[in-house]
């Protein structure tokens, strides 16, 4: 069963003659469960991709259907909503709140949906993430790696379908990206969640059960390359 | 473009959506100074004036003045006028008559009658030592006219005079006078006079210089040099006050407080205009930061933020300057036409102030320089690392972790945005404490001023009949009669009786002044009980009232005995008719009772509407010689007019300093929400929902209104408090209350600016799409 489908999605700027086509006709699906990174150049259209599929922002033309449901469908407020219980982001740089501890930061979505944090899957998170000696320590007393586990907590907390991951490990260095490119795979399948991830390095796509390549708006699927 | 600076043209273009705010403020900033200033020299202009019409427009005047010094004076080049008075029986206490009416005796020459008081309404200055001038009121009183003859008779004998003008040197003291006349004579006439009597003379030289601040300077070298006496020297309070020379300390004192309210409106014109500078570098850090990455250097940054401001004033500045002339026409037509009265009826309306245009342009200047100084630092401050990574405002090194309870998340994280940044909470919390502060001082001021003006007083006659010297001269049945004429609205009587021998169970007492209050007078001073109540006063009884103020030793619960009869001090009022030192009040039974005595020494009449001419003359026709007929209906008029212009002032004052509160908290919040923004957008991404969002901005606001109330009212209730009992209570006896009116107003006026200030961050974050918030900056 598809998690992810995305219908002849088109996104252009502008107007007439000076009108940017970011994305031009893109059709996917990605099954529950998988690991899928998009690579391309800069500007090629990657995060106007991941912006569409998370409902950040509005398509010109198309569909999204997450877990059979249309985002763009949705008003804004049941989008919100959504997108809080759904859609786990995982940005480059890191957006953590500075004024509030890592445990905080982590179990923030939970708040907003003024629900009681599930203590021990947050303990278990904690765990998995290598956060518990930190828990209590602020962002700016973190190093990147850790800010951004930080920033893969607070995607997982909600036990989302989807997780959105725009170039997460962009601002590590190599030991820290391996770390958490090893983190989201763990994520992806002991919660059996859906992973899109948009990267630069090829090295990094690899370790993707498949790979899609954006070039100039339009979508290719280069299929798996994980075995 | 020639140079960088010719970018501040394009971005002004640009940005002209965003600059709105800071042009309103700089806009607002001129407007109030232009308009103060213009509206407060129109009232001088018109205040001198009237104080030249009422007081004359000499400056100073010297008692017992040897010749030789006299005529030392004359000669000095910076005296324009010199002229001489002299007088007798002012006050009416001696047997010189015209006809039935007492006469006030005045010696004077034309230069002291004509030239510094303007004197002569009708006719002309006795040209003839036979000629007299007598003041206009006398035409009813003598029914005289120019050219009839008039005798005054003195002690020593009868002198013949011809009538040959009108007026008066003191307008204010014989209006509505009939009791007696003025008689102005030449000094040859009144010497004469005084020989006759066997008097001697004591001539007054009354001096007008070149200008007030020449006045000034001679009245000191008159002293040191000249070895006038300083008690010898008058000087005129009204002009030379008006002109910033008087060394009068009440005048001295209104001059710093006008100092204190300009600093007070530039402070706060710079408070306002720099918030709204810091916003407007809040939403442009990426900006600078690209500027300095491309070779800008601080100093070019500064020079531009500076420069950037200044240029805002080429619209700002006239737009101010047209605004705050409009808008002080608008208010001298409302005084004018709207309160009128004495104060304002003869202000001009359209007039160009020099003072009021020059203020606006310089505090418009000069507080937009200064404004700058700050974020102009701030902008060059910004690293060129900001042009990559973002905003240099996010709290990245917030030092303290948020503590979160049982709250919301969203309410929590508001109040932690308010509370996180000590200063800029104490700033805002001391925006808010100033006003509140201010509000509830100023409240203090205008009781006060409520209780200095007479006519605020729910007894306050419009016609005064008082006997002669406080004499019980006033039958009861004048009063019965009064109050049936038409266009009379009420009437009451009191009875005035001083230094009656009385012990006490005061030790201090040994003598009272009795008066007595008519049940019509007791029902209008309940307003006035500090103390206790008057329900045991009313008809024949053993309790009294006293008056409640620093002056008066008598105190509630105090006896007093008066021959054989003990009276007992049960209530106290804030103000009376008669002087309050050592006074008991009684109703007219106790007082008949008490003393013998039937007539009343004062009939206060309140006339209504429909009164006319008519029920003037029926009331005059009641009246006796020896019974003085004071209108007090213009000087009621005046008061009120006064009363209401001050009101209007403090108020508006109190506006401004809101308005300036407001503007500072709208600029704080969106300075606050535009650092927060990338913030903002990722917490939208990860779910925050709007409404979420609004509660938390709308959290941080509430926050500093709240902490702004508790300082405001911790700080402010204590001190009106204190003010209260020390300007209110001590001399008028009102007990301080709870303001819970203006507090209330307080309450409103705080949380609404809350709300404003809340409104458009709110609206422009929740409106961005939600990638654009994430890549803000």
């Amino acid at each position: 069963m598809n998690l992810l489908e995305v219908q002849s999605l088109s996104k252009a700027y502008g107007q007439g003659e000076t009108a940017v086509h970011a994305l031009k006709n893109v059709s996917f699906s990605v099954p529950k469960g998988e690991y899928v990174a998009v690579v391309g150049e800069s500007g090629s259209g990657k995060s106007t991709l991941l912006n569409m599929v998370g409902a950040l922002d509005t398509p010109t033309s198309g569909k999204v259907l997450i877990d059979g449901k249309d985002t763009f469908s949705m008003k804004e407020k049941q989008l919100t909503v959504f997108r809080r219980r759904n859609i786990g982001f995982i940005f480059q740089s890191f957006n953590l709140i500075p004024e509030l501890t890592v445990e905080q930061n982590i179990i923030f979505p939970v708040l907003l949906d003024y629900r009681k944090p599930d203590k021990r899957y947050l303990e278990e998170l904690l765990t998995v993430l290598n956060l518990k000696e930190r828990r209590r320590h602020l962002p700016s007393q973190l190093s990147g790696g850790q800010q951004q586990r930080v920033a893969i907590g607070r995607a997982l907390i909600t036990r989302p379908a989807l997780i959105l991951a725009d170039e997460p490990t962009g601002n590590l260095d190599s030991q820290n990206t391996a770390e958490v490119i090893r983190l989201l795979k763990t994520a992806s399948k002991q919660y059996e969640q859906t992973i899109l991830m948009i990267t630069h390095s090829q090295s990094i796509a690899q370790t993707a059960d498949r790979v899609l390549q954006v070039s100039d708006g339009v979508l290719t699927d280069l299929g798996g390359c994980r075995e | 473009m020639r140079s960088y600076l010719s970018l501040i043209p394009i971005s002004a273009r640009v940005r002209r959506q965003q600059n709105r705010m800071t042009l309103l403020c700089i806009v607002i900033s001129v407007f109030l100074v232009t308009a103060i200033f213009s509206v407060a020299e129109t009232f001088t202009r018109t205040e001198e004036q009237i104080m030249r019409d009422k007081h004359g427009s000499w400056h100073i005047q010297i008692t017992d003045l040897s010749p030789d010094l006299a005529d030392g004076i004359s000669r000095r080049p910076d005296v324009t006028v010199m002229g001489w008075w002299d007088r007798i029986n002012f006050d009416a206490s001696q047997p010189y008559y015209i006809g039935e009416r007492r006469a006030a005796l005045y010696g004077t020459d034309e230069a002291y009658l004509v030239q510094l008081m303007n004197g002569v309404k009708e006719g002309n200055f006795p040209q003839r030592d036979d000629e007299v001038v007598l003041n206009s009121e006398a035409k009813i009183a003598l029914d005289v006219g120019i050219g009839d003859r008039v005798t005054v008779c003195t002690p020593a004998g009868d002198a013949e005079f011809t009538v040959s003008g009108f007026g008066t040197d003191d307008s204010d003291y014989y209006k509505g006078q009939t009791f007696m006349v003025a008689v102005y004579m030449t000094r040859n006439a009144f010497h004469t006079l005084m020989a006759q009597n066997g008097l001697s003379e004591s001539p007054v030289c009354t001096i007008q210089f070149q200008s007030a601040e020449k006045a000034s300077k001679a009245r000191a070298e008159l002293q040191e040099s000249g070895g006038v006496p300083k008690e010898t020297i008058l000087e005129n309070k009204a002009v030379m006050g008006i002109a910033g020379q008087s060394d009068n300390e009440a005048i001295s004192g209104i001059y710093v407080i006008a100092i204190f309210l300009f600093l007070l409106v530039m402070a706060a014109g710079v408070l306002m205009i720099s918030g709204s500078l810091n916003s407007s570098i809040a939403q442009r850090t990426q900006f600078f930061g690209m500027m300095r990455c491309i070779g800008a250097s601080r100093r070019q940054v500064m020079r531009f933020v500076r420069l950037e401001a200044l240029s805002w004033c080429k619209t700002a500045v006239p737009c101010g300057l047209a605004a705050g002339t409009l808008v002080s026409w608008g208010i001298c037509a409302y005084l004018r036409f709207g309160i009128g009265g004495e104060e304002f009826s003869v202000m001009p309306v359209i007039s160009f102030s020099p003072l009021g245009i020059l203020g606006g342009v310089l505090v418009g200047v000069v507080t937009v320089y200064l404004s700058a100084q700050a974020p102009a630092k701030k902008a060059a401050r910004v690293s060129p690392v900001m042009a990559v990574s973002g905003n240099a405002e996010l709290p990245e090194s917030c030092g303290h972790a948020m503590t979160l309870r049982s709250r919301k998340i969203e309410s929590a994280l508001g109040i932690h945005h308010a509370t996180g940044s000590r200063k800029n909470w104490f700033l805002m919390t001391a925006s808010y404490a100033l006003s509140i502060i201010l509000f509830l001082c100023f409240s203090v001021g205008l009781s006060f001023a409520r209780g200095l003006l007479p006519s605020q007083r729910a007894y306050q006659p419009d016609i005064a009949l008082n006997g002669y010297a406080n004499a019980l001269v006033i039958e009861q049945d004048i009063a019965d009669k009064i109050r049936g004429i038409s266009g009379v609205e009420y009437a009451y009587g009191s009875s005035y009786l001083r230094d009656i021998p009385v012990t006490s169970s005061n030790p201090e007492i040994d003598h009272i002044h009795l008066e007595s209050y008519d049940d019509a007078l007791l029902e209008l001073v309940k307003e006035s009980v500090a103390q206790g109540n008057l329900s045991g006063i009313f008809g024949d009884s053993n309790e009294v009232i006293t008056i409640l103020n620093k002056d008066n030793p008598l105190k509630m619960g105090d006896t007093i005995q008066i021959g054989e009869e003990e009276l007992q001090i049960t209530c106290t009022l804030s103000s009376s008719i008669f002087p309050s030192k050592c006074l008991i009040i009684c109703s007219q039974e106790t007082f008949a009772r008490l003393t013998g005595e039937q007539n009343y020494t004062m009939i206060g009449i309140r006339l209504n509407p429909q009164a006319d001419d008519s029920t003037l003359k029926e009331i005059n026709k009641l009246v006796e010689s020896d019974v003085i007929f004071g209108d007090q209906r213009e000087s009621n008029r005046s008061d009120n007019s006064t009363f209401m212009a001050v009101q209007a002032a403090v108020y508006g004052f109190l506006a401004i300093i809101g308005m300036i509160t407001l503007f500072y908290t709208m600029n704080s919040i969106s300075i606050s929400t535009v650092s927060r923004a990338k913030q903002y957008g990722a917490m939208r991404a990860v779910g925050i929902s709007n409404r979420q969002l609004s509660r938390m901005i709308s959290a941080e606001a509430l926050t500093y209104a709240a902490s702004g109330l508790i300082a405001g009212c911790g700080i402010g209730i204590p001190l009106s408090r204190f003010l209260y009992l020390r300007i209110v209570t001590r001399y008028f006896g009102t007990l301080w209350q709870l303001p819970i009116i203006t507090l209330c107003i307080i309450i409103v006026f705080v949380f609404s600016c809350s709300v404003i200030s809340v409104y458009a961050p709110t609206k422009r974050i929740c409106g961005m799409a939600i990638v654009d918030t994430i890549n803000e900056l």
